[in-house]
């Protein structure tokens, strides 16, 4: 399941153009400090998975931007 | 681990007479092939999975499924309610027995009883039916022996894991099935097929709802300017721009969806005809073979007709003469008295001119010797040949040599010394009669050339007669698997024209205006999403607000384009492993150098085509061939997918009756892909064999891929009430 | 009288048949009508000559009933025209001269009267052996011994 979560992550932040633009790198997919854009995929990515509404991740992703 | 069937038996289950013990199949891990001519408990053999599975049969006079409990007596052997006595029961079952993994074995077996009322026994009202309970056992392999599972969903689960209800479409393929199970022009048929396979389903989930979020930070960002934006005015217009771009996307992605909706509905009847285009072609194919061969049966009929009603002719008919079979002994004789007849003649006739002139025929030379030109060489040489003396002009002897000379041409003048001259009479008959009596010695061998002639004709009478059934059956075969027989050739064929047509029309209007106007809108969407960008950073708003809505747009693009990445691979990876089944499969097949190509619609359907070597689509093959095509994909999805396949695969040979090149084929490809095949067939089987199945069924028995083999077999011309299925297993 | 008249004086009778054979006929020659469920001759005459034959070769003679009970048909000599098969009847008939009571060679001296009672005589010999041939005929028919086959008169023939 974890394998499954990451390659979906993996495929849309290596999409060439995005991955360019924020320059990530594998360590950023593993490594202890995240971008915040990293961070932003895989709360939605994990929140969709443990079945949580949009309405319920929204908020969650705005914290990362603390706004 | 994958599920392998040990057994199949059945109980007075239609004609599988007799106890679970009586019909039970063996089968193993393998390709497993049970051979069977019609009627000799193929489909019912099937059926026993379809109840096994879905409590349901089909009916094979309407081709409908019907559920269990209304089949009740359809599907219970006949011989079997016959022997039942009025007030008795019978119980009418199957069972599969099947092993998962290296330690369970289990046992299913579904059945009901039937108490017979009164004596009609086919009347669904004489009998009295009683679903029995569900029956699962369970062992350890090392045991031996079952144990009852009480459990409701566990024994639900057991039937489950033979082959999982995801699965079943793939491992469960009856002839016609196999066309509904692949209609890529479908898109859920497509995604099923890919969702099996991918975790695409995913995909979709997080790029929707990065396209809400995306607008959510939109609106964000929006109602922060409203309250603190200096160069308002401006950034409202490149809004308000952007609101107008987004109506005509809007707008021209509605029309989009119109005509996509038309291209679907064109690409279904397109797909709908398609099976039918093939019949309707192969059947306009054996209308024309059939036409001549039918008019070939008229003409030799009538000249066998014909034939006959001269036969009697020949009795008269100078050529045949076989009135004078048997009238060899009148014909001598009256060439006999013809002889004697001239004889006694000529001896009244020499007799009249002796009494006439006693003195000049002292001697009598017969008439007519010597002949005419031998007496006047001898009257000019005055010499008489037949005495060999001289006769010298004037002597006696040459005088009388004048008198034979003229007596010679007054017989010529024809002086009548008869009443009546009859001697032309009978000559003239002898002459004339030629033709008849000349042939007596044949006749009997003319007699015996006609009825071989007549054999020949009634022969090649038969031959045009098979022929033709054989054409009618092929044509009758594919009415009944098109479900087309009311519809004229022409009407299918002019209908999958029109949609052909439809189809072309609604591409080119989507491929050549809606999506390049939609193309352009995105590219202006972009530009002045920039430009809102560029335009709220000199803002005074809360940089998190702008970042959100950045990294948001970002990521939902990249979502959109991974997800179609996922599909696109698992399509390309599809088509590759297609390629590969196809190939097999048609490889003891005359088709070369072609391959199956997958084409992404733009309304996510796949088309599927076969094109040839040199890169065109092939329309309106046969239906085997069509067949194989969407088979080859079964398999690829079977194949294609990273886990090994764990379930057997139970086939009603969905393509066999198409050709020995494409059975082979079926064969060599399912051992690959299946870890067990059982697979019913008609077309190996030959009655006249002494094992009942044909070459190919014997080669096939070489096979090592082949574990097991089974002829049914059924008595010819049995009623329906002695109908019994038995079977012998060559394997 | 000349060959030719004396053929004539034969061809020009109208050989006769029984009234109770018509059922017969009409089983066995079509007359180019319509078809019955044994196997045919087309004219009447076909079928009369096959009867006179197997008459004649079964030893069946059978006198024709009196005048009344008869009836005619084609004379002889428009009997299958453009073809010798008169000729080669003509034939097996005077082949049995002394049977029907003539010499060849007297009747080259007969005078007309006499030489009608012979073109008679042949005329009677040829109506009784197939009358004969008729009834045999007519008897297998009812008592079914005919098989219904397309060779019945070839093979009835060979007996």
């Amino acid at each position: 399941m974890l394998n499954k979560r990451a390659k979906i992550i993996k495929d849309i932040l290596f999409e060439p153009e995005i991955q360019e633009k924020y320059k990530l790198t594998e360590e950023d997919l593993t490594g202890m400090y995240r971008k915040k854009i990293v961070d932003v995929l895989e709360t939605i990515v994990n929140e969709n998975d443990n079945g949580r509404t949009g309405r319920q991740i929204y908020p969650v992703i705005k914290n990362i931007h603390k706004i | 681990m994958a599920s392998i069937i040990n057994s199949i038996s059945f109980k007075n289950f239609f004609n599988y007479y007799g106890d679970f013990e009586e019909n039970r199949y063996n089968l193993e891990e393998g390709i497993n092939i049970i051979i069977a001519d019609n009627g000799a408990g193929k489909s019912k053999f099937f059926n026993a999975f379809l109840w096994l599975f879905y409590d349901q049969i089909l009916d094979s006079d309407t081709k409908q499924k019907i559920n269990i409990k209304n089949a009740g007596v359809k599907i219970i052997s006949d011989k079997a309610k016959n022997e039942t006595a009025v007030g008795d029961y019978i119980t009418c079952g199957v069972c599969v027995e099947y092993t998962s993994g290296t330690r369970y074995k289990y046992q299913i077996i579904k059945s009901f009883t039937a108490t017979r009322l009164d004596e009609n026994i086919t009347d669904e009202s004489s009998w009295q039916f009683v679903m029995n309970e569900l029956e699962v056992n369970r062992t350890e392999l090392v045991l031996h022996k079952y144990k009852p599972v009480y459990d409701e969903n566990e024994k639900k689960q057991i039937i489950d894991k033979l082959i999982m209800p995801a699965f079943r479409q793939y491992s469960f393929l009856q002839g016609e099935e196999v066309d509904d199970i692949i209609d890529f022009s479908k898109k859920e048929s497509i995604e099923r097929a890919v969702e099996n396979l991918t975790d695409i389903k995913k995909y979709e989930q997080v790029h929707k709802l990065l396209e809400e979020f995306k607008e959510k930070a939109f609106r964000d960002v929006q109602k922060q300017l409203k309250t603190n934006n200096a160069q308002n005015e401006r950034f409202d217009n490149a809004v308000k721009e952007k609101e107008k771009i987004e109506q005509q996307l809007a707008q021209e992605k509605l029309k989009l969806e119109q005509y996509n909706e038309t291209l679907v509905n064109a690409e279904a009847e397109k797909n709908k005809l398609d099976k039918r285009y093939a019949n309707a072609e192969k059947r306009k194919e054996l209308d024309d073979q059939l036409k001549p061969l039918r008019k070939k049966l008229r003409d030799k009929k009538d000249e066998f007709e014909t034939f006959l009603d001269r036969i009697n002719n020949r009795f008269f008919d100078g050529n045949f003469a076989w009135i004078a079979l048997g009238f060899e002994n009148e014909v001598n004789k009256f060439n006999e008295l013809n002889d004697d007849f001239l004889d006694e003649r000529y001896r009244r006739k020499t007799l009249k001119e002796v009494e006439k002139n006693p003195n000049d025929f002292f001697t009598v030379m017969p008439i007519g010797s010597p002949d005419a030109a031998s007496i006047d060489k001898m009257i000019k040489q005055e010499h008489c040949y037949v005495c060999n003396r001289e006769a010298k002009r004037g002597t006696p002897a040459h005088n009388y040599l004048i008198k034979m000379n003229e007596r010679q041409k007054s017989e010529e003048v024809g002086e009548p010394f008869v009443k009546n001259d009859l001697k032309n009479f009978f000559g003239d008959l002898q002459i004339n009669a030629q033709p008849f009596y000349t042939k007596s010695d044949s006749i009997k061998d003319s007699i015996i050339k006609t009825k071989e002639k007549e054999v020949e004709l009634q022969d090649s009478i038969e031959r045009l007669k098979k022929r033709i059934k054989s054409l009618e059956d092929d044509r009758n075969t594919i009415m009944i698997a098109g479900h087309d027989a009311e519809q004229s050739a022409r009407d299918i064929i002019n209908d999958y024209n029109g949609a052909v047509r439809r189809i072309s029309d609604a591409e080119n209007k989507i491929n050549d205006i809606i999506v390049p106007k939609i193309n352009k809108l995105k590219r202006d969407l972009k530009t002045i999403n920039e430009e809102v960008k560029s335009l709220n950073k000199s803002n005074n708003i809360p940089d998190g607000y702008n970042d959100n809505y950045e990294v948001l747009s970002d990521l939902e693009e990249a979502a959109g384009k991974a997800k179609d990445k996922v599909f696109d691979g698992m399509i390309n990876l599809l088509e590759e492993h297609a390629n590969i089944h196809f190939k097999n499969l048609i490889k003891n097949n005359d088709l070369s150098g072609g391959i199956l190509k997958f084409e992404k619609n733009l309304n996510g359907s796949i088309n599927f085509n076969y094109l040839d070597s040199k890169g065109n689509s092939v329309y309106g093959s046969s239906e085997g061939f069509q067949r194989m095509k969407k088979f080859s994909v079964v398999m690829a999805i079977i194949s294609a997918n990273n886990a090994e396949y764990n379930y057997p695969l139970l086939a009603d040979a969905p393509i066999s009756a198409f050709g020995e090149g494409f059975t082979e084929g079926f064969f060599e490809a399912i051992g690959d892909v299946f870890p067990q095949s059982i697979v019913l067939v008609k077309e190996l089987y030959k009655r006249e064999d002494e094992m009942k199945i044909n070459e190919l069924g014997k080669r096939l028995l070489k096979d090592a891929r082949v574990k097991t083999m089974y002829v049914n077999h059924v008595p010819e011309n049995a009623e329906q009430i002695e109908l019994v299925t038995t079977q012998t297993k060559l394997k | 009288m000349t060959a030719q008249d004396f053929k004539s004086e034969i061809l020009k009778k109208r050989p006769r048949y029984a009234k109770s054979k018509i059922p017969v006929i009409e089983a066995f020659a079509n007359k180019g009508q319509s078809k019955s469920e044994y196997s045919q001759f087309g004219p009447i005459y076909e079928l009369y000559i096959y009867a006179f034959r197997l008459g004649l070769k079964k030893g069946l003679k059978l006198p024709l009933p009196p005048r009344n009970s008869t009836q005619d048909f084609i004379e002889i000599g428009k009997w299958k025209r453009d073809s010798s098969l008169v000729d080669f009847l003509l034939m097996i008939v005077f082949s049995h001269s002394e049977e029907i009571g003539f010499d060849w060679n007297d009747l080259e001296d007969m005078d007309e009267k006499e030489l009608n009672v012979v073109v008679s005589n042949i005329i009677d010999f040829i109506e009784s052996y197939a009358n004969g041939g008729l009834q045999f005929l007519q008897e297998e028919w009812e008592n079914d011994n005919l098989i219904n086959s397309s060779y019945l008169f070839a093979d009835l023939m060979n007996e």
